[in-house]
């Protein structure tokens, strides 16, 4: 196989799974564009999971470093995205898990002083309230994991119900019932907190 | 009347079939309370959204990719490091971009420069242990033998440590016998055997110094070189993908002579000049290109930091809509993720190479204002007039997309509300910067008592666009409407004219109806009665439309 044989013009969403067959035979440049290309997405996944941008930035980095390593198993016709979330979800699992046992510091600081960032602030950050992000990630910590998985692949990553039941390895109909418990909770806790406040 | 349950809901909010039915549409148009049921989940959905997101910035996303690499290959480097040469591995192609190899060749340079120190300082232990392997290689490893050395090496050593030795540091250990151990004989095999391991390794450092990462394009060149410069610096990797035709390489080769004739240090090679160096190179060492990949394929040029020197000034001055300077506004050439921050005097200079981008100003209390600009010539200015911001953008406008109901709010008088219900205490440096410029506090010349109400009617506020339903937003309305009655000032009492217009209107966002709507109107109306500020004037009569316009549910 040449190099010109598997050098996948970049930007083409056409190409997705050439693009992961070439990374597959050990394409950097293709296992690169595909980082590129979903590096945005499993960040958010991460960060909504970890609510801080060191984790968040460790997890993004290795989620894609798992799936280099498990590529190979990976059918090129499925669609990537739901896989990706599936390993970040999955890291974020064991991440909590390892917390709990040994619990971290609040990690709010970090958020604080985002600037570690070179870019100055977030557009979504910068142009609501602080505390009212607060308080819904707050609600959204006191739930359970799965659903917290479950309510970041809906309204994060915008997946369809489909797509969440291969990220999440279960039926689609787990998914909407797991979906609409989730939100059920995450409502009674912002009521219970309002309540608190 | 049967309520829809959650999961209807859910299922109908994420428009799933299950939450299709006909039966479920007309148990809404009929049911207020399983519409407001609905409007809540959907504000909770996208306030969670909201509260979740976080971007980084471009900039962390261009070297993203570069750095999962340099992971991957730092837990790969480990069992790697010994087939380094072997190019027909086709996951070793890693290594062969600049960036790769250069942060091999700084690790080969650590292995190296530690083993000559080895070689060097500690000669004498070094050329025993290469001894003791020569020796008795075949038969065990070299571990076994250091620690148990052949008899006759430790007959020897003895009988050298009795001849030289005061007899008090006679019986010596193990390791001295090893140490002591001379090995005349063995030291001509072992210590090329040991320069040909250091060699190579060496080699590939210094192979790898000149592509160094250094994408910056220094270009010493004039404006009208410039331009090409850029071209080639986005056109090179295709080329050298393309394994450069003769000519292209040729016309590389023109172009880099032209711009580096006053001859720069190697390790401060253009951008360009890497992927062109490194082919120039190749057909030195191999005369036609060896491995096209290491011809700084796409990969490498993308994953590398952006350029930085060599580049265009672009300032400029971002001015609110009445011409003052717009501070700390965070200014972004989005396309390329350079971003720097406008000074007191809305003053900002970003570097960029030639072209043209997308610029994006961001401030609180604005619009984000989002332009192209081209950066050219030697320096570059543009003005940048930001847009007010209206109150009820908030996330929707960040996130995208408009809500149905519940849409939050975004309260930029918060801080100063704040600071009025606790005057003595310092708003904090970060309160400060995010503050609109010039800060205003509508609430500046009231009581304290005043002031009181006007923050507990703020805090109403900013529960309930936390938590948007129609009890809070009606509280948030009433608790304005007390704090209205203490407050003096014109601007206090239009501030709280606008905060229970602002509650109407969400209150009737929630489920509208012929009351809600000449309640949202009438409290618009009371806000242009008064001294409303132009912001929320502007607001105000942006709300008064939509409530004029939108739906009134059954009269």
């Amino acid at each position: 196989m040449s190099e010109a044989q598997r050098r996948i013009p970049s930007g083409d969403p056409a190409a997705e799974p050439d693009l992961i067959r070439a990374a597959q035979k050990g394409d950097a440049a293709a296992f690169a564009e595909l980082v590129r290309r979903y590096q945005r997405a499993v960040y958010r996944t991460a960060y909504a999971l970890t609510r801080n941008a060191a984790d968040a930035d460790d997890l993004a980095q290795e989620a894609f470093v798992r799936a280099y390593r498990a590529l190979g198993r990976f059918r090129p016709d499925e669609p990537l995205h739901p896989w990706l979330s599936r390993i970040v979800t999955n890291l974020a699992f064991s991440l909590f898990r390892s917390r709990k046992r040994r619990p971290e510091t609040p990690l709010e600081p970090l958020l604080e002083s985002g600037r570690q960032w070179s870019v100055d602030d977030d557009p979504a950050k910068s142009a609501e309230d602080e505390e009212r992000r607060r308080h819904m990630q707050n609600a959204f910590a006191e739930l359970k994991p799965e659903h917290q998985a479950v309510l970041t692949l809906r309204v994060v990553q915008d997946l369809s119900y489909d797509e969440m039941a291969k990220a999440l390895g279960v039926p689609v109909g787990t998914v909407m019932s797991r979906l609409s418990r989730a939100r059920s909770e995450l409502k009674a806790r912002l009521g219970l907190r309002s309540a608190e406040s | 009347m049967k309520h829809l349950t959650d999961e209807q809901l859910s299922a109908r909010l994420d428009q799933q079939p299950a939450g299709r039915s006909e039966e479920i549409e007309r148990h809404l148009t009929e049911c207020a309370q399983c519409r407001n049921a609905l409007a809540t989940l959907t504000a909770q959905d996208r306030f969670l959204g909201a509260a979740l997101a976080h971007d980084p910035g471009d900039e962390y996303f261009t070297t993203f990719a570069a750095r999962v690499e340099d992971r991957l290959r730092a837990e790969s480097l480990r069992g790697a490091q010994a087939r380094l040469g072997h190019d027909q591995a086709p996951w070793l192609r890693w290594f062969q971009a600049p960036r790769r190899i250069a942060w091999i060749g700084a690790v080969a340079t650590v292995v190296a420069g530690a083993a000559i120190v080895i070689v060097t300082s500690r000669d004498d232990r070094v050329t025993t242990i290469s001894a003791l392997e020569v020796r008795s290689a075949p038969q065990s490893t070299p571990t076994d033998q250091v620690a148990t050395p052949p008899t006759s090496v430790r007959e020897e050593a003895d009988s050298r440590s009795l001849a030289s030795a005061p007899p008090a540091t006679r019986a010596p250990s193990r390791d001295d016998a090893v140490a002591l151990a001379p090995a005349p004989p063995a030291e001509p095999g072992a210590s090329p055997a040991r320069m040909r391991q250091v060699g190579p390794t060496a080699q590939r450092g210094a192979d790898a110094r000149p592509p160094e990462p250094a994408p910056a394009a220094p270009a010493p060149e004039g404006q009208s070189q410039g331009h090409r410069v850029m071209k080639r610096n986005y056109a090179q990797p295709l080329e050298a993908d393309k394994n450069l035709a003769a000519n292209e390489a040729k016309k590389v080769d023109e172009d880099r002579q032209e711009s580096s004739a006053p001859a720069p240090a190697p390790a401060t090679l253009q951008a360009r000049d890497a992927a062109g160096s490194m082919t120039e190179k190749e057909k030195a060492s191999t005369g036609g290109g060896r491995a096209p990949g290491f011809a700084a394929p796409p990969v490498a040029s993308g994953l590398a930091a952006a350029p930085r020197a060599g580049e265009v000034q672009l300032c400029g001055q971002v001015v609110d809509p009445d011409g003052r300077p717009v501070a700390h506004a965070s200014v972004m050439l989005v396309t390329i993720g350079r971003t720097t921050t406008s000074s007191d005097a809305g003053a900002f200079c970003l570097s960029a190479p030639e072209g043209s981008f997308e610029l994006s100003v961001m401030a609180v209390g604005f619009q984000t204002s989002r332009m192209q600009v081209r950066v050219a010539g030697e320096r570059s200015d543009v003005r940048v007039t930001m847009g007010a911001v209206s109150v009820l953008d908030g996330v929707a406008k960040s996130t995208g997309g408009r809500l149905d109901a519940g849409e939050p709010v975004k309260l930029n008088t918060t801080t100063g509300a704040k600071s009025a219900a606790k005057p003595a205490a310092p708003a904090p440096a970060k309160d400060q910067a995010k503050a609109k410029t010039p800060p205003v506090d509508p609430f500046a010349g009231e009581s304290k008592a005043a002031t009181g109400l006007a923050a507990t009617a703020m805090e109403a506020t900013r529960f309930a666009s936390t938590y948007p339903t129609i009890p809070t937003w009606e509280k948030a309305a009433k608790a304005w409407g007390s704090a209205n009655t203490a407050l003096k000032t014109p601007a206090g009492r239009s501030e709280a004219f606008y905060r229970i217009a602002q509650a109407k209107l969400m209150v009737w966002r929630q489920y509208p109806n012929v009351a809600r709507k000449n309640e949202a109107l009438s409290a618009g109306l009371a806000v242009l009665a008064g001294t409303p500020t132009l912001a929320q004037r502007k607001d105000v009569m942006r709300w008064m439309t939509e409530v004029r316009s939108g739906p009134i549910g059954r009269d």
